[in-house]
């Protein structure tokens, strides 16, 4: 009996990997099917919550207004001083282009206004501002 | 012997390498993935000040302590739905602006449109105050 209980604490030298594997496996599915990947802003924002909003697609000008004040374009800064410039020049081959807004929650509303005027001021008519459902956000 | 020996041992297979690996994946996927879900509201666009006035329309202004005025009459959540649905069931086309005023945060005015998209409104206009209202 003595001889016995010995020899097995002696044997589990190696800690058994198989379930560490195990729990990651089901971790890194959970991940990998319950998200989903986002492209990387340069500017991180809040998203206003709103139950009537719908999936669709985002348009080729993105433009992302952070509560601090900076206005980014397709990936490039601008401020709100040449920001109307750029607009332009997205619009200036098809103002049809779907021009897709996302505004920080706590931003002034005015501002994200001030923005509207400059998009429709370079002749945009598609637009969609971005929200997000208040089941997940929450 | 010793050649012998080592064969045997190598039986079991190393594990150490794949627990990296999947390690490393899991904290790529937990970085980089997000679980909120972005819808998007479509939105007309201000309209220009000629327009305004042709038309009836109705006037949702928004204040920065949440109180919304439709039509100059002040009212809080529950009844501007159940003006919205009053209006709109007699004109599902009625117009409705909404102004915002200084103060007014992007939430209070996505919340306001919210309202107006639940109850069926469908032409949207959003303008803005540069004053704050009643000063």
């Amino acid at each position: 009996m003595e001889l016995d209980f010995e020899r097995r604490s002696r044997k589990p030298r190696a800690i058994a990997l198989i379930p560490l594997i195990d729990v990651m496996f089901v971790i890194l599915l959970f991940f990998m099917i319950g998200g989903h990947l986002e492209a990387f802003s340069p500017v991180a924002i809040d998203l206003p919550i709103a139950d009537s909003g719908q999936l669709l697609d985002e348009g080729p000008v993105k433009i992302t207004l952070a509560a601090d004040g900076r206005i980014d374009v397709n990936d490039a800064l601008f401020t709100s001083a040449t920001v109307a410039e750029e607009i332009r020049r997205q619009l200036a081959n098809n103002p049809q282009r779907i021009v897709t807004i996302k505004a920080d929650a706590n931003l002034e509303a005015n501002q994200l206004v001030r923005l509207l005027e400059q998009v429709r001021a370079a002749g945009g008519v598609n637009l969609s501002i971005v929200t997000q459902s208040g089941l997940v956000g929450g | 012997m010793d050649f012998e020996r080592r064969t045997r041992r190598i039986q079991e297979l190393n594990l150490t390498p794949l627990v990296d690996i999947i390690l490393l994946l899991v904290i790529f996927f937990m970085i980089s993935t997000s679980f909120v879900v972005s819808d998007s509201m479509e939105l007309s666009l201000p309209s220009g000040k000629a327009e305004a006035s042709a038309q009836r329309v109705t006037r949702i202004l928004i204040q920065p302590s949440g109180e919304v005025l439709v039509n100059q009459q002040p009212m809080d959540g529950n009844a501007l739905s159940n003006h919205l649905a009053n209006l709109l069931a007699v004109n599902a086309e009625e117009k409705i602006a909404i102004f915002t005023t200084p103060g007014v945060s992007v939430q209070q005015l996505v919340s306001v449109m919210d309202m107006v998209y639940l109850t069926g409104g469908k032409n949207v206009q959003v303008d803005k105050i540069e004053v704050p209202y009643g000063t």
